[in-house]
This record gives structure tokens, C-alpha cells and sequence, in this order.
């Protein structure tokens, strides 16, 4: 039998331990929470929201060169939580995809088919011993010209799924309980309501309040259906109607 | 990664030139002896589609010439794309075949990898890359029709892979035949019945004034609700009923005189050959 003959590299390489397991690919999803951000995705009846946190390391940094939401597509914009470099990776990888299908079959590619395609690179680093996973996750938003709002999150272990509201990152496991206590009623999300539930998640799971200039918002809705990140008065103005409400 | 940021990779498949400069020296030779090298067999035909009220509807002959032959009397030139999208090939007939059967592949394997019905537009956008990547010499020139999540459609596509949307095309030998009907009648939205009587016409302009289309009409009609193959639709250029007979009846011509004379032949040589019967 082959057990243990693999000398120990399980945890090496993307080979399988003996007890089935693939070590690199956990450990890539530990690197997610090295980063310390959390992001939120919301899906609403006409808006999806991504929001994630800004956090400037170093005061001597330019504030409005670091980002990390992207946009893929006019129609299709994704937040990218963990490893810098290995998040551009997948953005440019992302956007490549997207060209070479517009290209091809002459009209835009749809969330579903761009997140899937992505999550099936990511399985060839989960069976390539050569080739580490990338550190990163993505949570893409659209609006679907069929199925209209959708959310998407991708991982290291090239699963893919669509989600009604999911979270990444450093505080993950929270921010999910948060969400699913928040979405257990199936409310019915207006824009604003939507953007300001993934804000309060955030605060409550990080237990901070946020000044405008911490946060990052990204945006799809049916009436205006490309992806636009909000401005920090539109994020100022989301923040003082949560404080009214309390 | 995009293929153009891969200049130095060598492009495999497809047409190779290398027997051209040879095939033209043989050419030319042969040509000063008076022979001709044997040509590929072309449709003729006349194709047309118009886009009417519900959908789109195509016609076609159904003529393969040779040359100056009639290779096939009844031939089939719309062929199955997706189940809401069918395409009249003209020009070579197994290059239009090949090009559509190619098509019909991938649009499948897109519907697979989508989970959606296709658009006319992906359709229309393969087959141009294809044919422009053969440079014209894939002769085959096709009209695709159909209805898709957008609405209905047409488009042509021409051998070097340029294409029109249109709402009425006609291609093909007969193809200024049948758009003369179609430029005097066309209307947009036209009801079924009148859409299906235009595209006859046209398609009978084109049997009766080229001679590279004649026999049958064919017509498919795609709406949102679906197809319909009408094979045969009418046969307008119909064999003639033969109005006599050279068949006479034994007896019509009288005999008047009957003389035999008898041979005498003699045997001179007798030869036994083998046959090779292993």
C-alpha cells in the first residue's frame, strides 16, 4: 500500500495526504486571513453590494492608488480578499478571460460562465505540483441581462457558487452568522437597505464604526447596471443613515 | 492567452500553400495541352431569408450543379445549426456543409458550458472568424437565421468572412434574381402567409431566371414557439407530361415482301484458351 510512501511532501506540494486531504490548498485558504481585511457580499432584489475595508498600513502610502475592488467587465465587478499580488493575478487573468470571449462569441461573457471558467484555473493549481493556489478569493457581482442581480464568490479550491450574501476574510465565520441571523426572514432589500445591511455587518463583526475613508463599495443595480464603486460622500451619506436609524 | 500576444507560435492545421507556385506551373502547362483541372462541385442555388412579424424565415433551391451538370436534382441547403437556428449554404457544397456542421458542434458545446439558448450573433461571429481564417478559400457563402433571447435575426456571411444584417438577404448564383421580388414586395413585418409567398417567389425567380438553381423550394420558418421544415414546399419546375408515344403497334407498318437466304459457314480454326480461374 502506498500509505505515508510520500515521504512527508503532502504538505509540500498539492499531492494528497493519507488521510485525502490537499494541505497546500487549507493552507491557501489561512493566507486569505493573513491579509486582516474582511469583505461582505450582498444580493438584493434590484442591487448587489460588495464592501470591504480600507486599511492604509503606512501614512506615507497614496490612499488612492490602493484598492481592492476591480472591475472585470463594464457589467461585472468583483472584490478580491487576501494576497495582493495573487489577487491582481486573478483580476488579470479575469479580464483576459472576459476579452478573449467577447471576442470569440461576440457578445459579453455572463458572471456565472466568467466565475466558473475562473474556478476551473484555480482547480488546475489544486493538481499541479508545480504550481502553488493562489491566496485570494473572489466575490463577483453583476446584474444577469436574464437572471438579473447575482452574486458569485470563487476560492483557492476552484468551488464556485452563487450566494445570496457571503463573507471572506480575517473574520469570516462571524460576519456569515451575522448574515444569515440578518437574511433568516427573507427581507425584501431596497438599494439603500442593502448597502447598509453590508455595512453594519461589517461594523458589528470588527466592532469599529467606519469613517467614510475606510471603507471600499462596489455597486450593480438594474437601473444602472455597470460597476461603479461609491464616492466617499455617497458612503458618508449610507453611514449617517445607519446612525439615524439607531 | 490571446493568440496575439503569441506571435512566434507556429499555426498548425488549416490550408497549406506550399504545392501552390507547383499546382500553377502544372496549371498552366496542362492548360497549353488544352486539359482542365477538375473543379470542385458548387451548389448554383438561390438562398434568401427575411425577417417577418414572428421570426425569420429562409428559402432555398434545391439544385447541385457540376459544372454545367445537374449533380443532384434535391438537395438539402438549410441545415440545423441550433434548434432555433438553421443557415442556407451556397457556393461549394462541402465547404458550406462542413462550415455549418462545425458551427452546429460548437454552438452545442457552447449551450453545454452556458446552460443557455445561443444567440444568432455568436453564431454569426464563429463562422466569420473561420471563414476569414482561410482567407476566402473555404467557398462557402451562407445566410443564418434565427430567433434567439434577443428577437429574430438574419445575417450573410461571404467566403472571406465579411457579413450583413439585414432584415431580407438573398445569396448564391440567383441571388440578384430573387432580391429583385424581395426589393419590389418586401414590407417589415409581414404576416406568415404573405412572408411565406414572398420568399417562394424569390426563391422561384431565382429556379426559373439561373440555371444554376432549379427543381424544388424549400422553406423554414423560425418563430419563438419553433421550426418549422417545410421540404418541399413547391416544386414549380415540374417534368413534363410526354403528350405521345413512339411505341407502335405490331402490324401498323404492312410487310410486302419477305426473301431468306441461307448462310453456309465452316469451321477453320478451333483455339482452347485458359481461363485464370485462381
Amino acid at each position: 500500500m502506498s500509505r505515508g510512501s510520500n515521504a512527508g511532501f503532502d504538505r509540500h506540494i498539492t499531492i494528497f495526504s493519507p488521510e485525502g486531504r490537499l494541505y497546500q490548498v487549507e493552507y491557501a485558504f489561512k493566507a486569505i486571513a493573513q491579509s486582516g481585511l474582511t469583505s461582505v457580499g450582498i444580493r438584493g432584489t434590484d442591487t448587489v453590494v460588495v464592501v470591504t475595508q480600507k486599511k492604509v498600513p503606512d501614512k506615507l502610502l497614496d490612499p488612492s492608488t490602493l484598492t481592492n475592488m476591480f472591475k472585470l467587465t463594464p457589467r461585472i465587478g468583483c472584490v478580491m480578499t487576501g494576497h495582493n499580488a495573487d489577487s491582481r493575478s486573478q483580476v488579470h487573468r479575469a479580464r483576459v478571460e472576459a476579452g478573449e470571449w467577447k471576442y470569440k462569441f461576440g457578445y459579453d461573457i455572463m458572471a456565472d460562465v466568467l466565475c466558473r471558467r475562473l474556478a476551473d484555473i484555480s482547480q488546475v493549481y489544486t493538481q499541479n505540483a508545480e504550481m502553488r493556489p493562489l491566496g485570494c478569493c473572489m466575490i463577483m457581482v453583476a446584474i444577469d441581462p436574464q437572471q438579473g442581480p447575482v452574486l458569485y464568490k470563487c476560492d483557492p479550491a476552484g468551488y464556485y457558487c452563487g450566494f445570496r450574501a457571503t463573507a471572506v476574510g480575517a473574520k469570516q465565520t462571524e460576519a456569515n452568522s451575522y448574515l444569515e441571523k440578518k437574511l433568516k426572514k427573507k427581507p425584501d432589500l431596497s438599494h439603500d437597505r442593502t448597502v447598509q445591511l453590508a455595512i453594519s455587518c461589517l461594523s458589528s463583526v470588527l466592532s469599529m464604526d467606519f469613517k467614510a475613508s475606510e471603507l471600499e463599495i462596489g455597486i450593480v443595480t438594474k437601473d444602472k447596471p455597470k460597476f461603479r464603486t461609491l464616492s466617499e460622500s455617497e458612503i458618508e451619506a449610507h453611514l449617517v443613515a445607519i446612525a439615524e436609524r439607531e | 492567452m490571446l493568440h496575439s500576444l503569441n506571435p512566434s507560435q507556429q499555426q498548425t492545421g488549416g490550408f497549406s500553400f506550399e504545392n501552390s507556385r507547383r499546382n500553377a506551373v502544372l496549371e498552366s502547362s496542362l492548360s497549353e495541352v488544352g486539359y482542365k483541372a477538375p473543379k470542385a462541385r458548387k451548389t448554383g442555388t438561390t438562398i434568401a431569408g427575411m425577417v417577418f412579424k414572428d421570426g425569420v424565415l429562409l428559402g432555398a433551391d434545391t439544385r447541385a450543379t457540376d459544372d454545367m451538370v445537374v449533380a443532384d436534382k434535391n438537395c438539402m441547403k438549410i441545415h440545423y445549426i441550433a434548434p432555433k437556428i438553421y443557415c442556407c449554404g451556397a457556393g461549394v457544397a462541402a465547404d458550406a456543409e462542413m462550415a455549418t456542421q462545425m458551427m452546429a458542434s460548437n454552438v452545442e458545446l457552447h449551450m453545454l458550458n452556458t446552460g443557455r439558448p445561443p444567440l444568432v450573433a455568436m453564431v454569426t461571429r464563429q463562422l466569420k472568424q473561420m471563414l476569414f481564417r482561410y482567407q476566402g478559400h473555404m467557398g462557402s457563402s451562407v445566410i443564418v437565421g434565427g430567433v434567439d433571447v434577443t428577437g429574430a435575426h438574419l445575417y450573410s456571411v461571404y467566403p472571406h468572412g465579411s457579413y450583413d444584417k439585414l432584415p431580407f438577404l438573398t445569396m448564391g448564383s440567383g441571388a440578384a434574381a430573387a432580391v429583385s421580388v424581395f426589393e419590389d414586395r418586401f414590407k417589415p413585418n409581414m404576416e406568415l402567409e404573405d412572408a411565406k409567398k414572398l420568399v417562394r417567389d424569390a426563391i422561384a425567380a431565382g429556379i426559373f431566371c439561373d440555371l444554376g438553381s432549379g427543381s424544388n423550394v424549400d422553406l423554414c420558418i423560425i418563430t419563438e414557439a419553433g421550426v418549422q421544415f417545410l421540404r418541399g414546399y413547391d416544386k414549380p419546375a415540374q417534368k413534363g407530361k410526354r403528350e405521345g408515344q413512339y411505341r407502335y403497334k405490331p402490324g401498323t407498318t404492312a410487310v410486302l415482301t419477305k426473301t431468306e437466304t441461307p448462310l453456309s459457314v465452316d469451321v477453320i480454326d478451333e483455339s482452347v484458351q485458359m481461363m485464370d480461374t485462381e
